[in-house]
């Protein structure tokens, strides 16, 4: 049987051969690489199915002893979460490795490029597999540099220079608020082994006050998620930390995919790896959950305003992963990686496809012939033939849900699933919004109106409702195998029943605002509306479009530190050598 | 042997490099009884004596005799001497070291420049402290002797004499005294700060704390790459004060934590060596793109910036996080100043490190990639920070360190 540490030595070994061979071998040292990563996915397959029937592989290397201070080991830890994430990492980085061996031929920088992927890939499979908080923080970190430096693949090039530095200190700010968070756990339970943390965070509450003489005091396990949490804000790109991810596309493309696909995750997987804690912690919990809301509507709406397509993708994953959060304030942690890993599929083929084709359209001189589409688009317009009963099951079949939602939050009926209500009620909630957004998309694509049409959507419902419902469910029963343990953290995260209540209606609401919308499109009809509302509709374009300004505060804010720093320097500090 | 060659530089580098060589593997392999094991010193030693072999390994060679080696081994000498004399004749040593640092700062620049005068002043008080510390007792003598050390492991105000010389002086003594100073400072400062009061330490932490303020503001807007370094090395080098300061001692995270910082500055101040001997006294904006035009040095200076602004698994990481996993206190005002300085550290380090070697290389300079020395002694400083990083102990020699807590030693 081979030894796990395999998995992570073999992107690690082709790390280390890609420089040492390159002057002989040249370009085909790519391959080195992609034989490392395919081997280390057939690997990791093959652990995924090992630890499916088997406890989790538990594997020390070392202790390192800090000084006198506490002993982290070394080693690796592979369960069924870890085992999911690094059969995802190993493919999608062999998938990569095979694009950028064409993408980048004849390139310079080759060589720095196949040696610093192979590094990061190992990185992130050390994160995943990692047995205690202070490994898991350690290879956090390294993420964080070797991203940068894989960002500034093209170094000449000042603007991708600026983004990437601004991602390092992005990323790093994130950083220092988890070594915070870690700092805090231990002082609080005298100990960063997952296991052990947890159950001294559930044995021992501890109240810590901010503020002296006992004035706003806070739970130390939730002091001590919410600062881990910014960690992971940064990672995966959630307001307001979410800044450096539209500005990476100056990278190059497989970059781009490894991170939308691989890195953004990393919050995702950090939330998960320490569910029980913020099981134990539902104000933290429901924070998440209104910061990946907000997030979600943020990146959706920036992503309408964007012209380049490469950037539409970027504040696609904002959103997405924004959507991800939500679904682990709710508790619903094993949705999250079932969600990360179709969407880390799918938008890694997304930006292959869109390098491939920039890059195809930057060298080639002919224009594309005429296709139907555009043929299509450049005929006079007529009013697309449209059924009444088209829109009518369509607008049925998306209220249904919510009903169907609110009655099952009010126990009105059981849905027979092996989760509480509340896990039943999660599911049905996020295969709505998903439903919703399939339907609303096919009737933007002037799809014809026929009864092929009402079979399409009656089928991609179905199918939608049974992935979350049934796969979904499966997969985290799969991932949180102890009885009880999921429904637990479903229950730590609900929401007051009012509460919930309203936030369905009122997301029905725009539901049911944007089928008039597109309905009286669809019409060449306009719907009226009092002028104020245009005025708003202009000035949420402006502030989409300009990403709420977020960037240029930033950018204030930095140079304001670096204009201070002058003053105080001159001012007071010019006497000193 | 130095003076007779002093005028063949290479045989003279050649000659120092032996005897600094020589000097380490007597420490390595040969008695140490006449050192008192029971503490910090051989491990100390070995330091001072690794920084003096990579200054003279890593210093360019010129025409004219090299004469920052001849001061660089003569500080080695008086450093051993106190090191190794834990009473009064130590501190004459000490005495020495000073009036050579005002002898050598006078005669690299104008002895009226602001470098000048501030070693002068700083250092002539320093001497003046420890001939009177015999004569004094009780917490007079804890504080004249606490001023004394903080100009050698730099606090504010105190940290003057330090960043002049480390921002003026020419070849590789900034290197050598990056690491020299806070070692025989720390050496010093061991032995007193658990008989110190209550009320001195915070005193000291409040110094700390506007040190890391101050050398963290400085650092944004110095220009010169020496200056960067010296107000990053005030920033390190208080938070090794604000943990000196608190209630606990932890010796090994604070050896560990010394070691690698004291070795990172040397090794970036090795590298600001040779670029300057290269391309001149330049600022940082004037350089760019040296990543397309000297890969090797390249690949060691982004190592270097990844040990110098704490990553892992190098001696800062190592070291700071056994100093602050060490500490009983949770979320107090200085570990939050602290955090806020290992984050700035992560910008201004590695946008030293962006302004040197990214961007598009000048293409009317001569550009010559670092020679064999050169590479070789930043890669001995990574390699021994990597070691600090994973397997502190080896290195140190934990076992024979004391519980400072039950240990009363006195230096002088």
């Amino acid at each position: 049987m081979p030894h796990p540490i395999l998995i992570l030595l073999l992107p690690f070994l082709s790390g280390l051969l890609i420089p040492i061979f390159s002057s002989r071998l040249g370009e085909k040292t790519a391959k080195i690489g992609i034989l490392a990563h395919a081997a280390s996915f057939l690997l990791s397959v093959f652990f995924l199915y090992d630890v499916s029937s088997q406890p989790p592989i538990d594997i020390s290397f070392f202790p390192t002893t800090l000084g006198d201070g506490p002993i982290f080991r070394f080693g690796v830890y592979i369960d069924r979460l870890a085992a999911v994430m690094m059969v995802l990492i190993t493919g999608v980085s062999s998938i990569i490795h095979i694009f950028s061996k064409n993408y980048l031929h004849q390139d310079i920088g080759h060589t720095r490029f196949f040696t610093l992927l192979s590094f990061i890939t190992f990185t992130l499979l050390c994160l995943v597999s990692s047995p205690n908080l202070f490994m898991l923080f350690v290879f956090w970190q390294l993420i964080s540099w070797l991203l940068y430096l894989l960002l500034s693949y093209n170094y000449e090039h000042h603007p991708t220079r600026r983004a990437a530095f601004k991602t390092l200190l992005i990323l790093r700010l994130g950083d220092v608020a988890f070594l915070g968070g870690i700092l805090l756990a231990y002082s609080l339970y005298g100990t960063l082994e997952f296991s052990s943390l947890f159950s001294r965070a559930a044995e021992n509450p501890i109240s810590l006050s901010l503020l002296p003489g006992g004035l706003f005091t806070v739970s130390g396990i939730t002091a001590t998620a919410l600062l881990i949490f910014i960690g992971a804000m940064s990672k995966s790109a959630q307001f307001p930390l979410h800044v450096w991810l539209p500005d990476t596309m100056y990278g190059p493309t497989p970059v781009s995919a490894l991170m939308h696909a691989g890195i953004v995750n990393a919050g995702g997987f950090l939330l998960n790896r320490l569910a029980p804690l913020y099981g134990l912690s539902p104000v933290s919990l429901n924070f998440i959950f209104a910061l990946g809301a907000f997030t979600t509507f943020l990146g959706a709406g920036i992503m309408l305003t964007q012209n380049d397509v490469k950037k539409m993708l970027g504040y696609s994953t904002i959103a997405q992963m924004g959507y991800m959060i939500m679904e682990c304030g709710l508790g619903a942690f094993a949705l999250a990686i079932f969600h990360f890993i179709a969407h880390g599929l799918f938008k890694a083929s997304l930006f292959l496809s869109a390098g491939s084709v920039i890059h195809t359209t930057r060298i080639e001189p002919k224009l594309p012939k005429p296709t139907k589409i555009s043929q299509i688009l450049s005929e006079p317009k007529t009013e697309a033939p449209f059924s009444r009963l088209i829109w009518f099951v369509g607008f049925v079949m998306t209220l249904i849900l919510p009903l169907l939602i609110l009655f099952a939050a009010h126990g009105i009926f059981h849905i027979p699933l092996s989760n509480e209500a509340h896990g039943a009620v999660i599911f049905l909630f996020f295969s709505w919004v998903t439903s919703s957004q399939a339907i609303i998309s096919l009737y933007r694509m002037n799809a014809v109106a026929s009864w092929k049409v009402v079979c399409a959507m009656t089928a991609a419902l179905v199918l939608i409702i049974f992935t979350y419902l049934f796969a979904g469910e499966r997969f985290t029963i799969f991932l949180y195998p102890s009885p009880g343990e999921a429904a637990f953290y479903f229950e730590a995260a609900a929401l007051p029943t009012l509460l919930f209540d309203l936030f369905i209606i009122f997301s029905s609401i725009i539901i049911i605002a944007v089928w008039a919308f597109l309905y009286a499109n669809a019409r060449g009809q306009h719907i009226l509306m009092p002028a104020w509302v245009d005025q708003v509709k202009e000035r949420c374009y402006v502030l989409f479009i300009n990403r709420l300004y977020l960037d240029l505060f930033y950018q204030k804010i930095s140079q304001r530190i670096i204009d201070f720093a002058h003053k105080i320097d001159k001012r007071y500090l010019a006497w000193l050598p | 042997m130095g003076f007779l060659l002093r005028k063949t530089p290479k045989r003279l580098i050649a000659w120092f490099l032996i005897v600094t060589t020589l000097i380490f593997l007597a420490l390595l392999f040969g008695p140490l009884s006449f050192i008192n094991q029971m503490s910090t010193v051989p491990a100390l030693t070995f330091l001072i004596t690794f920084g003096g072999c990579l200054s003279v390994l890593g210093r360019w060679l010129e025409s004219r005799p090299p004469s920052d080696l001849f001061e660089i081994l003569i500080l080695m000498g008086l450093g051993f001497g106190f090191l190794w004399n834990p009473d009064f004749l130590g501190l004459i040593f000490l005495a020495g070291i000073y009036t050579l640092l005002i002898l050598i700062q006078s005669r690299s620049g104008n002895f009226l420049s602001r470098e000048s005068r501030w070693a002068t002043v700083l250092y002539g008080a320093a001497i003046l402290a420890l001939t009177a510390s015999p004569f004094l007792s009780g917490t007079t003598r804890q504080i004249v002797l606490l001023l004394a050390y903080a100009t050698l492991l730099p606090l504010f105000p105190l940290h003057g004499a330090y960043t002049s010389l480390l921002g003026s002086l020419p070849g590789t003594l900034p290197a050598f005294l990056s690491l020299f100073l806070p070692a025989l400072g720390l050496h010093g400062l061991l032995s007193l700060l658990h008989i110190v009061s209550p009320e001195i330490k915070q005193i000291l932490l409040f110094c700390a704390v506007l040190g890391i303020l101050i050398g963290t503001l400085r650092s944004l807007v110095q220009g010169r790459i020496p200056h960067i370094l010296s107000q990053t090395a005030l920033v390190f080098w208080s938070i090794l004060w604000s943990y000196l300061s608190l209630s606990t001692l932890e010796p090994r995270a604070l050896l560990i934590f010394l070691s690698a910082v004291a070795l990172s500055l040397c090794g970036l101040f090795l590298a600001w060596h040779g670029l300057r001997s290269r391309y001149g006294n330049l600022t940082l904006n004037q350089f760019s793109g040296l990543g397309s035009v000297m890969p090797r040095f390249s690949v060691l200076f982004s190592l270097l910036t990844m040990a110098a602004m704490g990553l892992p698994f190098f001696g800062v990481f190592s070291g700071f996080t056994a100093m602050t996993f060490s500490v009983s206190v949770y979320f107090s005002w200085p570990l939050f100043f602290t955090l806020i300085a290992w984050f700035f550290a992560s910008w201004r380090i590695p946008s030293l490190m962006e302004c040197l070697l990214f961007g598009k290389a000048n293409p009317n300079w001569i550009h010559r990639d670092f020679g064999m020395r050169e590479l070789t002694a930043l890669s001995l400083i990574l390699i021994v920070l990597f070691i600090l990083g994973v397997a502190p102990h080896a290195l140190i020699g934990l076992e024979h360190l004391p519980n400072l807590s039950a240990t009363m030693v006195e230096t002088g």
